[in-house]
């Protein structure tokens, strides 16, 4: 037999977590395998050595701090609770909301940016009113320089009759 | 292809049974959760909150953040419950929010940790539940040397190998599940644990 097919086989034999026939067949191959055995056996120390860091003790108001929790949680208005859900980071379907949210909040903002702000359509109006202001000024002007030539062509007139 | 024997076949469906049923139970629980029934809510806690605090000890060796933590993510839970579908195994969907708050906590307390890894004695520590059963002082000593050791060796792996090593050694989590978790491939998982487990060879060989 050549080495495991799979190799995590070996952290699953020390593990204790290979079926009966599975542990039998790696333990024929380790018996003629000098790197397999020597493999099994730090990790069979390792595997004790790490059994050696236990946890501590739970303190006892560990449930009621929970309850507590989940009772303040009940208790807050719904948009924090919305809020809370959407943006906790980690929170299981968290994150497809707040997608959703932040694709809407953008499209919003360019339909804003494109169609609501007050400065582009008064920029337009004021082009305008100043064309319009423009254009009226510039009428009155020639209406006033056709009344000097007609004024001064009557002089003329004038002047020739009375030469 | 040669037939697996039959008590193999028996063994393996006896295990897929019980994976099964406590797949549909927790599934259960949170489905009756999200219908307001907090009975099944106390009844989750119950039977997870010994391992997710253990397992979050583990990650930021300091009980009362483990806590901390342990309570937020049973918090999440409950928070979730409207938008809980039974498509995940439960215990997955519970550890991977475990191992998002530890993760975090790692990454924003880096400086804390490096300079508590120079501090020979850290503050908090199982050490006390191991003198009603050693017979002496010496025995003491060394023991709690080595459970030091232990603990700075796992300390110091980077904190996705640590979080897997955790998850195989003391949840016993499999391959495929703890896959899920760290949203990675089998294969990288595999690869993740390898590594982490050759590291800590390689620091605790004087203690053979």
């Amino acid at each position: 037999m050549i080495h495991p097919a799979r190799p995590e086989a070996l952290l699953d034999y020390v593990a204790g977590r290979l079926d009966t026939p599975t542990a039998a067949a790696l333990e024929d191959h380790a018996a003629d395998c000098e790197a397999c055995q020597q493999f099994i056996a730090d990790q069979a120390v390792l595997w004790r050595e790490l059994d050696s860091f236990t946890p501590a003790e739970i303190s006892p108001g560990f449930d009621e701090a929970v309850f507590a929790h989940v009772a303040a949680h009940d208790r807050a208005p719904w948009w924090v609770r919305a809020w809370r859900h959407v943006f906790a980071a980690g929170e299981p379907g968290a994150w497809r909301p707040a997608m959703a949210l932040s694709a809407a909040c953008a499209l919003v903002f360019a339909v804003a940016l494109v169609r609501l702000p007050g400065g582009l359509p008064a920029e337009r109006s004021a082009v305008v009113d100043q064309t319009a202001t423009a254009s009226s000024v510039d009428a009155r002007d020639v209406e006033l320089a056709e009344r000097a030539l007609e004024d001064m062509e009557m002089l003329q007139v004038v002047a020739g009759d009375k030469l | 292809m040669p037939e697996p024997p039959e008590h193999f076949l028996t063994e393996r469906v006896q295990s897929d049974m019980a994976v099964s049923l406590a797949l549909e139970h927790d599934a259960q629980l949170m489905t009756r959760v999200r219908g307001g029934d907090t009975a099944c809510f106390a009844l989750l806690l119950e039977r997870h909150r010994h391992p997710v605090i253990h397992f979050l000890y583990r990650m930021v060796q300091n009980q009362a953040v483990a806590e901390e933590l342990a309570q937020e993510v049973f918090l999440r839970v409950y928070r979730s419950r409207e938008s809980y579908e039974p498509t995940a195994k439960f215990t997955t969907w519970l550890y991977r929010i475990a191992t998002h708050l530890a993760l975090n906590y790692l990454r924003d307390h880096r400086r804390e940790r490096a300079e508590r890894s120079m501090d020979v004695e850290t503050e908090d520590g199982p050490a006390q539940q191991f003198t009603d059963y050693r017979p002496s002082v010496e025995q003491d000593l060394v023991w709690q040397s080595k459970l030091r050791e232990v603990r700075q060796a796992i300390e110091r792996l980077p904190d996705k190998q640590k979080a897997a090593v955790l998850m195989h050694k003391y949840q016993e989590l499999e391959y495929a599940t703890i896959a899920r978790v760290l949203k990675c491939s089998e294969s990288a998982v595999k690869s993740l644990l390898f590594r982490a487990y050759e590291t800590l060879r390689m620091r605790l060989s004087h203690m053979a």
